[in-house]
């Protein structure tokens, strides 16, 4: 400690140095600036000026003046007979002229000179040069004559152009623009009309949205738009792209009619989606659809986050907390906020704290036997014990610190005494009620409503798990979910009924899909909280003045509201300065570990830069002590899982942290992984659902945890949380854990969201505001609907 | 069987009288084999009259002890049970003996002098039971059973699991302490005589007596019994250089006899021997004590070291806070360090038992430093596998740590108002050079908008208010830690520099002058 405070003492005068180094490079930028070459002008940049041209007895001179006073503004046709021209030479501004206007040959106005170059500019092909001239006129000299004349030539020049560039897009808006202002125009007497040139273009945009991309939708948005447009003009290429569309649409009616016959129902799904994707109004698609959602009821779930893993403890990661819920069992499950912690409830049974806090009465009961019939108290016991055995992999140490005897009652009843009084023993329950952890690409059913059946292309089928009793009915419902790579696609699968449910939308989309007359959009009941990981692996980030640097290089309310939000307001959606939920709002009991006194670090890019040089000379002191050279900062690897959420905060924290200096590279995880097993990254991009910090907090901040933190502050404040006998204490060393993960930097905070998804109103049965998707899943129903407008 | 006659042989050993090993051997032989009563009344007569010459003659010098020491063979008196089964016979037993015995001359003639018998009862079946159930009372004389001779070696052998497990622990009886056990198993009958060899030997822990000792250099040297008779390095009783000894005092009253209590193991204590001259070994001392062999050794105090064989794996470190209500110290941090290098790194830090698992390493001795947060709290040398469990006992500093990383806390809050303070000290002079005299009075606000020297000492009174502890000396340093900020904020936090800041806008706006006019 004392080697500390010098320490503290010798950075104090290390700050100076640093805030005199960044004080020099802000100069040395303001010189780089002034030594920059001007940029030579254009006519468009030189205040305006006329051209004159003179007689041959004034040697043919042409004259660059200021903007001449025309009489009406025009030359005049006959001028009087000694009347004068007075003007001012470009070159010699100080002194005023008279000429004859006898002399006078012709004059040229600023705009006919400006117009004449873009004309040479739009004949010598420099398009986008000429743009500007043209822009420039219509702007200021929008009366000039010829411009209309020349701007027609331009498009038409442009146009063809970016036909030969094969930007179609682009060459139809501007046709069609043309075509706005003069639908006869030609432009030579041998040169094909509008109408020509537009089915070109028509053409080749169909041909790419259809062979190309696939892009059924959008194709017959244009097709449907150029139909109203020009009307029989375009009929026949019209005609060719929709005869086109229907042998498609056609061959995927057939193969799912194949696929009805042969009893396969998810392709016979996946076939008729295609084939409505295609063409929704292909003859007999609609009863042949309604026909398979009869007879092989599935619900389509929309996922940006597909699960790799299924597990419902696993709080960093969505997906595998997502299919766990409906997968597999845990011995006792979150079921909502209480006013003092989570409440849970134990699908096995009912269980009670005792008053005193020490002991804990688990009753099974003949129902859940029923459903689970080979599970007895016995066994119900075995799994108690084998979280407090440091040999078993579901070991929790806090649960065996705490659990002192376990005893059976009787086959329903299942006896804990603790050791100490504890405020939330069930808390440490959230484990699987079966040892063998349901893997995804097993098959071995779990023990939750649905099991998985089979992964195909981006899609995982669940199915009503056979051990459970249902009848026929309920029993072929099948869940689907299909992962999109990126939210938009996403929302236009939801919006063309491809899927019945989007989950965890991106929140900028939150607004626009609430519009949609045929979608529900709910927020689910716990908010996630997003972080950022550093990895200790070198010293830079073994660095608590770093860390610090890396905090205050970071905008998060602009990446929040901007890039996140889109300028939307959310509510919860905000800033946080510590690990743990502050909570949906003031009165959320969720916020009881989250100290509002702890502000977020504000955005400091200078104190960044000072902090950053400030951790440099303590690195280099600390290995000039251990006679190794200073080690260079490191460019620092971000890995973040896929989705739009984690890149587009991640990309903005790489170009911000830039801005300060500190050099980062993104490493984007493989869909559904939220951890690089090799830790082979300094900081790792995070979203948590800390739904019960009391027990979260060590699940994400003990040396085991997801963070792995090795602070010895962090885990003393951990061990009394543990010990906490009261709420008020437990309370007390959450705040506390708070600070000093504040003060530490030992993961940086960055924001809390509160996520939300969509579904299409024929689903019901999903609940308001549920804790996970599948939360009510045994009471979702689906009206069979056709395929969206 | 001339069992009785082994005392007698025993007390023959103990005079210092240098039998030659293999007459020593032969003799045991030929009491056992032979029926002659007239042969054991010679036997008995002489004994007798030496025991009288022992008692009559005046005590041997130093030289003549010394010499006894180096040049007198071990009397290891081995103890055998085997379970009463159909495969473990008397015969097979008649065998184990007899093989022990031949291979102990083989192995190390001179150095040993061993006889086995069947252990007597009670120990038999406690033996038998196992090895935790064969103790030594304390304050027991010398001439209890178990502590005949030298070394005492339990060897049990039984039958589990359809194989056979040969079981021998060793109790040197001048320390009175046990080896750990060895435990070797095997399917077949005819293997286990030599098996059993294998475990007595193993077992066998060699001792030194601890002549010198520098507590300045920590260095120390001892002298090894029977040194004289070893013949090959790789006898069990050879020790050489990178051999581990644990120390032991043996305190005795004036007439030689162990005092009550009077063995101690030193504790957290280790030689390392790094080099040889023919029988001492200069060591390398290793502890956790300041002086933990301080002293000169004397009649009354006698200082060993037995080598030590760590036949186990790992070692349960466990952690308990020193005073009259001992708990676990969980979450403190353990590092490693060998005992050839001068890094260390992290072990694990031990879990809310208190307990850490401590691997053996490819050096048998590690150097434990347990530590708690910036602050080491002990150091401990240990073997890990020699002993199935270790305690040691400590201050708990939990209260200590809490405060150190409030402080720490302080500490960045600190650096980081230190920081923003300059940045813009140099961001108002840049824009007073620039002459951009808006910016620099924006400046100026939001540099009066800091934390000023009075409101950072009030919040450090105030986050460090409860930072207590009971014990005098822990409040101290906290208070030490606390003072140390409060120098450090009189120096950094000058509320002159917005003053002066000011005057040099105001300078340069009067174009008085002033910074970068």
């Amino acid at each position: 400690m004392r080697t500390n405070l010098s320490h503290v003492s010798l950075l104090l005068l290390a700050i100076g140095l640093a805030v005199v180094a960044l004080a020099q490079e802000k100069t040395d930028d303001k010189t780089a600036v002034a030594e920059l070459p001007v940029e030579a002008q254009t006519l468009l940049e030189r205040e305006p000026f006329d051209r004159v041209y003179l007689d041959e007895r004034n040697k043919s001179l042409v004259l660059e003046v200021f903007a001449l006073a025309l009489p009406g503004g025009r030359v005049p046709e006959k001028p009087a007979p000694g009347e004068k021209l007075r003007l001012r030479l470009v070159s010699e501004p100080q002194h005023e002229y008279e000429i004859d206007w006898v002399h006078v040959v012709r004059v040229e106005v600023y705009a006919d000179i400006v117009l004449a170059e873009a004309n040479r500019l739009t004949t010598a092909k420099n398009l986008d040069a000429a743009y500007l001239y043209f822009a420039f006129l219509l702007k200021n000299y929008p009366n000039t004559r010829q411009l209309p004349t020349s701007l027609d030539n331009y498009l038409y020049v442009d146009v063809g152009e970016l036909f030969k560039k094969q930007r179609f897009d682009e060459a139809l808006a501007i046709v069609e623009e043309l075509y706005g202002r003069r639908p006869n125009y030609q432009f030579a007497a041998n040169s094909p009309g509008l109408m020509e040139i537009l089915r070109n273009i028509v053409d080749k945009i169909l041909a790419r949205y259809i062979e190309t991309e696939n892009n059924f939708a959008d194709a017959r948005t244009l097709m449907q738009r150029i139909r109203t447009t020009y009307g029989d003009q375009q009929q026949e290429v019209l005609d060719k792209w929709n005869k086109a569309l229907e042998v498609l649409a056609s061959a995927d009616r057939d193969e799912a009619r194949a696929h009805v016959a042969a009893g396969r129902g998810r392709e016979a799904h996946a076939a008729v989606r295609r084939m409505l994707n295609i063409l929704p109004t292909l003859a007999g698609g609609q009863q042949l659809a309604a026909e398979i959602a009869q007879k092989f009821p599935t619900i389509m779930i929309g996922v940006t986050q597909p699960a790799v893993t299924i597990d419902p403890r696993r709080i960093d990661n969505w997906a595998a907390r997502r299919t766990g819920r409906m997968a597999q069992r845990m011995l006792v499950e979150f079921a909502g906020q209480g006013t003092e912690g989570g409440q849970y409830v134990c699908p096995l049974g009912t269980f009670e704290l005792s008053d005193d806090s020490k002991q804990l009465t688990f009753r099974l009961s003949s129902a859940a036997r029923e459903d689970l019939p080979h599970l007895t108290g016995y066994e119900f016991t075995q799994r108690l014990l084998d979280l407090a055995d440091p040999n078993h992999p579901d070991y929790r140490a806090a649960w065996a610190r705490l659990v002192d005897r376990i005893s059976v009652a009787d086959v329903q009843t299942v006896i804990v005494d603790l050791r100490f009084p504890h405020i939330l023993p069930e808390a440490y329950l959230q484990s699987f009620i079966e040892p063998a952890p349901h893997d995804v690409s097993g098959n071995m059913p779990g023990d939750g409503l649905y099991a998985l059946n089979r992964r195909m292309g981006q899609e995982l089928i669940f199915q009503r798990n056979t051990r459970y009793p249902a009848d026929d009915a309920a029993r072929r419902v099948q869940i689907v979910e299909q992962y999109f790579t990126d939210s938009q696609q996403a929302v236009g699968a939801l919006k063309r009924g491809d899927v019945d449910v989007l989950d965890r939308l991106f929140p900028a989309d939150v607004q626009r899909l609430r519009d949609d007359p045929n979608l529900a959009v709910d927020s689910y009941q716990m908010p996630t909280v997003h972080l950022l990981i550093p990895n200790p692996r070198t010293e830079h980030l073994d660095n608590r003045t770093f860390r610090r640097a890396l905090a205050y290089g970071l905008n998060r309310n602009v990446i929040l509201d901007q890039l996140l939000l889109g300028g939307h307001k959310l509510p919860g959606c905000r800033v946080i300065s510590g690990p743990f939920p502050p909570g949906v709002d003031s009165n959320d009991l969720l916020a009881y570990a989250y100290d509002e006194r702890l502000k977020p670090r504000p955005y400091e890019p200078r104190l960044a830069m000072t902090l950053t040089v400030l951790a440099e000379e303590q690195v280099s002191a600390a290995a000039q002590k251990q006679g190794r050279p200073p080690p260079e900062r490191p460019t620092l690897v971000l890995a973040h899982s896929a989705g739009d959420v984690p890149r587009i905060a991640c990309q903005s924290i790489v170009q911000q942290l830039k801005a300060v200096n500190i050099q980062c590279s993104l490493k984007e995880l493989p869909p559904g992984i939220t951890d690089d097993p090799q830790a082979d990254y300094d900081l790792l991009y995070v979203e948590l659902a800390m739904w019960e910090p009391l027990v979260d907090a060590g699940r994400l901040l003990a040396p085991d945890g997801i963070a792995k933190i090795n602070s010895p502050y962090v885990n003393l404040a951990l061990r009394r949380l543990d010990a906490a006998k009261s709420w008020a204490e437990a309370r007390r060393r959450l705040q506390e854990l708070h600070a000093i993960a504040h003060h530490d930097v030992v993961v940086i905070p960055l924001w809390q969201t509160v996520d939300y998804f969509a579904r299409n109103k024929n689903l019901h049965g999903v609940g308001s505001h549920p804790i996970a998707l599948y939360e009510n899943l045994s009471q979702w129903q689906n009206t069979p609907a056709g395929p969206s407008k | 069987m001339s069992q009785t006659l082994l005392p007698s042989n025993d007390n023959f050993c103990r005079t210092g009288f240098q039998a030659r090993p293999s007459q020593c051997h032969w003799k045991i032989q030929r009491f056992r084999t032979s029926e002659d009563t007239t042969t054991k009344r010679k036997a008995i007569t002489t004994l007798v009259l030496i025991f009288a010459l022992c008692v009559l003659l005046p005590r041997p010098s130093v030289a003549q002890e010394t010499e006894a020491w180096e040049y007198s063979p071990y009397r290891v008196h081995v103890w055998l049970a085997t379970q009463p089964t159909p495969q473990l016979t008397s015969r097979l037993e008649q065998q184990i003996r007899q093989y022990i015995l031949w291979q102990a001359e083989i192995v190390e003639g001179s150095a040993w002098r061993v006889d086995v018998e069947s252990a007597p009862q009670p120990w038999h079946d406690e033996l038998l039971a196992g090895f935790q159930f064969v103790s030594l009372p304390e304050n027991v004389e010398d001439t209890h059973p178990l502590l005949r001779g030298d070394k005492l070696i339990l060897l049990r052998i039984v039958e589990q699991a359809g194989e056979f497990l040969i079981q021998a622990r060793e109790l040197d009886c001048r320390s009175r302490i046990f080896g750990p056990p060895v435990t070797l198993a095997t399917q077949q009958i005819a293997a286990i005589p030599s098996a059993a060899f294998t475990a007595v030997a193993s077992a066998f822990m060699p001792l030194a007596r601890i002549e010198k000792v520098n507590d300045r250099e920590k260095t120390a040297q001892v002298r090894v019994r029977a040194a004289g008779l070893v013949l090959s390095p790789n006898s069990p009783a050879a020790m050489g250089t990178g051999e581990i000894l644990r120390p032991v005092v043996r305190q005795n009253d004036r007439l030689g006899k162990l005092r009550a209590g009077g063995i101690q193991v030193v504790p957290w204590t280790f030689l390392r021997a790094t080099d040889q001259r023919g029988p001492n070994l200069g060591c390398m001392v290793y502890s956790g004590l300041r002086s933990p062999l301080g002293g000169r050794g004397s009649r009354r105090v006698e200082k060993f070291a037995l080598a030590v064989r760590p036949t186990a794996t790992t070692t349960i470190l466990q952690l308990n806070s020193s005073g009259a209500a001992p708990h676990p110290l969980s979450g403190y941090e353990v590092y490693s360090r060998r005992v050839d290098t001068e890094n260390s790194e992290l072990l694990g830090r031990t879990d809310w038992r208190g307990q850490l698992l401590v691997d053996r390493g490819d050096q048998p001795l590690r150097i434990l430093y347990v530590k708690s947060g910036t602050r080491l709290l002990a150091r401990l040398p240990m073997v890990p596998g020699l002993e199935p469990l270790q305690t040691a006992p400590m201050f708990d500093d939990d209260i200590r740590l809490g405060a150190e990383g409030s402080i720490s806390s302080l500490q960045n809050n600190f650096l980081d108002l230190v920081a923003r303070r300059q940045v813009l000290a140099t961001r108002i002079r840049l824009s007073i050079e620039e002459r951009d005299f808006a910016e620099a009075e924006r400046l100026i606000e939001e540099l009066r908008g800091l934390a000023t020297r009075i409101e950072f000492t009030q919040f450090l009174n105030e986050e460090t208010r409860n930072l207590a502890s009971d014990n005098q000396r822990e409040q101290q340093n906290i208070d030490e830690l606390i003072n140390d900020i409060r120098r450090l904020l009189v120096n950094q936090l000058d509320p002159q520099l917005v003053n002066d800041l000011d005057k040099e806008l105001r300078a340069a706006r009067t174009g008085g002058g002033g910074f970068g006019s």
